[in-house]
């Protein structure tokens, strides 16, 4: 470790937490090892990172919380010795044009190297924070969904499993002898030829509650299906794979171009177009047999493999995202053909996002009834938390 | 029968937020045997699986006459406070301090077969159940000491 490391790490964590950015797509292009550890590191102990900064040192400027989280990480959890991570984030504060605060970051790091913090006991304040390393207000909302099973819950979100599906099955049990067969594909462990079979367009990785969404929709053969928020594509060509004739869509133009290279490596034909959701086209009223409205979401149903949301959601986001989750549903109603089907699905938990929204939606527009709805919580055995329902028009 | 190395403080499984156990099978079995062993040989009232190398979310309890095996275990409900003092297999004892923890704690865990179970302890079992489930969030005893008099 040295201070290049040290401030590398800060700069991304700097990113994540301010700048709104993806942790994987900020670390892409880092090619050090170490930064990668003290940058998951620090965000798998955040919340602690933070109570403990916070309990020897009255006020941080935002501008150097990441560089001490980072520190303080490096000194607690890895086993590099004390004077040299001492040494390294003296580098790296001059290497920042920081080192006016040399002073202030050593005796911090001093007292957190000799145990100088408390954390909290049962029941405290705070020890909710440290144990999920979850913001108090995203606790709560699991806490009143969920109020008996939201431990769970909580825990089960960590698991990853690679899913894949849509390949041939002989070819992937050769590649892993002890992939789990789903109703849809396989739980595999990951290896090198899965990314070629993946490159070469022979299976594609997708979650299994991606494809669950999709199978609710049923038999789609030459059926005429809108999938209105579509990017990446996943569960466009997925439908189109079944048969299906596909338009998809999504707001943002280098959205609809990863669609386009998704059904592209996968061999499929799709329809696609830059359109946003909210804004209503006369000419695909009454147009679908089935229209899926899979909406942007708060996406807690699947943290593990984007936890930043942790850091960058914020209670007022699930509040306008529920908002625009019965704007887009209205929308895209009027396109679906009396006697065809509307799904909608998340990939979240909350009833705020899920239950609610629908049945706002059913309120409105007495000419929707329920088919189906399902919610599906994380197992920990490669089940994500998602929701879908599907819904009739008369 | 095995008797595993007990790690020390400053071992990074310790500091480590341990996994979830998704595969209730022998492995699992003989990993929490092996826990019993090693405790009853050191003597102590709990261990956990970091303690002894393994980042997972396992941990065995054996004092007073309460002997649990713990698989992803959680608290559920918790009431009352003890202050009390404190130790641990994989820290030196010169840093034993005092410790604000529940009188009385229920903890819903699975057992080896991967059957669910509630089970409510009061006292050092109690403070032991807390003691080993910091342990599974990398957390070692001393860093909640207790301030007060």
């Amino acid at each position: 470790m040295n201070g290049k490391d040290i401030k590398g790490a800060a700069d991304i964590l700097y990113k994540i937490l301010n700048e709104g950015a993806y942790t994987h797509i900020a670390l892409q292009k880092e090619p050090s090892k170490t930064v990668h550890l003290l940058v998951y590191g620090t965000m798998e102990k955040y919340f602690l990172l933070e109570y403990i900064v916070g309990q020897l040192c009255e006020k941080i400027k935002n501008n150097l919380k990441p560089m001490l989280l980072v520190s303080c990480y490096a000194v607690l959890f890895t086993d590099t010795p004390f004077p040299v991570v001492s040494d390294s984030v003296k580098e790296a504060l001059s290497l920042a044009g920081k080192s006016a605060v040399n002073g202030f970051f050593a005796a911090v790091l001093a007292r957190t190297d000799r145990t100088e913090y408390v954390l909290p006991a049962y029941g405290k304040k705070g020890y909710d924070e440290i144990t999920y390393n979850m913001p108090s207000w995203l606790i709560g909302m699991y806490k009143k969904d969920f109020p008996d099973t939201y431990r769970e819950i909580i825990a089960h979100s960590e698991g990853h499993f690679t899913h894949v599906c849509l390949g041939n099955a002989e070819e992937i049990l050769a590649a892993d002898s002890h992939a789990e067969r789903t109703s849809t594909g396989f739980f595999v462990k990951n290896n090198a030829t899965f990314g070629q079979l993946f490159r070469e367009g022979k299976l594609t990785y997708m979650s299994y509650g991606s494809t669950l969404i999709c199978e609710e929709l049923g038999d789609v053969t030459g059926k005429k299906i809108l999938d209105c928020c579509a990017a990446p594509g996943g569960k466009s060509v997925y439908l189109a794979k079944k048969g299906a004739v596909v338009t998809s869509c999504d707001i943002h133009k280098h959205r609809v171009l990863l669609i386009e290279s998704y059904a592209k490596r996968m061999g499929v034909t799709l329809e696609t177009s830059i359109q946003d959701a909210t804004v209503f086209r006369k000419e695909r009223e009454n147009a679908f047999d089935m229209v899926l409205c899979d909406a942007p979401c708060s996406g807690f149903g699947v943290i593990d493999k984007k936890r930043d949301i942790i850091f960058n959601r914020k209670y007022e986001d699930i509040l306008s995202l529920a908002a625009l989750q019965k704007e887009i549903l209205q929308n895209v109603s009027s396109y679906v053909k009396k006697g065809g089907y509307l799904l909608y699905s998340t990939c979240t938990v909350f009833r705020k996002e899920n239950e609610e929204v629908v049945e706002d939606f059913l309120q409105k527009n007495p000419s929707f009834e329920r088919v189906r709805e399902q919610r599906y919580l994380p197992d920990g055995k490669g089940m994500e938390g998602f929701f879908v329902c599907l819904m009739k028009r008369n | 029968m095995a008797i595993r190395e007990i790690f020390q403080e400053g071992e990074e499984c310790l500091s480590k937020r341990c996994r979830e156990v998704t595969v209730f099978d022998e492995k699992l079995s003989k990993l929490i045997d092996d826990l019993f062993d090693t405790l009853h040989k050191a003597d102590g009232a709990g261990l956990a699986a970091p303690q002894i190398g393994v980042v997972r979310r396992v941990a065995v309890v054996d004092v007073d006459g309460v002997t649990m095996e713990l698989v992803n275990p959680q608290i559920i409900k918790a009431e009352g406070e003890q202050i009390g003092e404190e130790g641990c297999l994989s820290v030196d004892f010169s840093k034993n301090c005092r410790v604000l923890r529940p009188q009385t704690v229920t903890v819903r865990a699975y057992d080896r077969t991967g059957k669910l179970f509630e089970r409510t302890v009061s006292d050092l079992p109690a403070r032991c159940v807390c003691h080993e489930l910091d342990h599974l969030e990398g957390i070692l005893f001393f860093t909640r000491k207790y301030q007060g008099k």
